[in-house]
């Protein structure tokens, strides 16, 4: 067993049992709040999936849609549908602040410290970390990327446009047909 | 064995998919608040997404139509949410109620 082979196992496992605990705590978590952040680690987990299997421009979409911009949306919802009664369960200012900070400072040195090791897998292997995981490099797959959605499935990505813009028009008119309905 | 569990292939990434399939599915079905069954089918929108860049990675290495397909899936994906929450919001603006017990009046 090489050390491509045992880089690779683990990261496929850990991502996966990351990916499938925070699933099941997401739908047994009490507060829906904390179910769509466990959701959101979930995410991040299926692009380091993604991240390993070559496929680096799918792993940045998935994280940028589902682990940012689709909690925006939920976290709106949450939002607007909230009632007021939960709010006491909430850690008061001081813990609330200390458990911040302590979080901010873990996670930059997590940050850093994976930093710290790429740079170190880089200077001591011949090829870069991701790279050998898989048989497609990075620059194979960006040139399949778009030579694929812009010249083989370029109609389809035309259609998606257009579907794009009738769901835009259909939440205004869904939006009108409401107002006016209040309005009599 | 051994060399089965860390020997990873395709069959490994299907499994994980079949699994994270089956707990959104479990979540659709056994959550009570509408938010939450639309994050568990999320979960099965990734699951599904997992399956397509598996197979383009081991099988299809050279156009990765999978790539790009499962760049089209997470477009609609996030679309179709944009929609059922905007339908919620709508829904909620009747009744003040997050449980979808009560929408059992709903047609279908």
């Amino acid at each position: 067993m090489n050390e491509a082979e045992i880089i690779k196992s683990i990261t496929f496992y850990g991502f996966s049992l990351l990916i499938l605990i925070f699933a099941i705590l997401t739908i047994f978590a009490n507060r829906i709040l904390y179910s769509l952040l466990y959701a959101v680690i979930a995410f991040f987990c299926a692009g380091g999936i993604f991240f390993s299997l070559g496929a680096d421009y799918n792993a940045v979409v998935q994280i940028m849609i589902y682990g940012v911009a689709v909690p925006v949306i939920f976290l709106f919802a949450i939002m607007f549908t909230s009632k007021k009664e939960g709010k006491t369960a909430y850690l008061s200012y001081a813990p609330r602040f200390f458990i911040s900070f302590i979080s901010i400072f873990l996670l930059f040195m997590l940050l850093w410290y994976s930093v710290k090791f790429a740079v170190y897998l880089n200077q001591n292997s011949a090829n870069y970390l991701f790279a050998k995981l898989s048989n497609i490099t990075i620059f194979d797959s960006v040139f399949a990327i778009s030579n694929g959605l812009y010249v083989n499935y370029g109609l389809a990505l035309f259609l998606f446009a257009i579907t794009v813009l009738s769901v835009i028009v259909g939440i205004s008119v869904l939006n009108v047909i409401k107002e006016n309905k209040h309005v009599k | 064995m051994l060399n089965n569990i860390f020997n990873i292939g395709l069959f490994h990434y299907l499994i994980l998919a079949m699994v994270l399939f089956f707990i959104g599915a479990f979540g659709v079905i056994i959550s009570k608040n509408i938010i939450k069954i639309l994050i568990c089918l999320e979960f099965m929108l990734t699951a599904v997404n997992i399956n397509f860049i598996a197979f383009a990675a081991f099988v299809d290495s050279v156009k990765v139509n999978g790539f790009i397909f499962s760049i089209f899936y997470t477009a609609i994906g996030a679309v179709e949410i944009a929609v059922a929450l905007v339908i919620f919001y709508l829904m909620y603006r009747e009744k003040k109620s997050i449980n979808i017990e009560n929408y059992k009046e709903l047609n279908g």
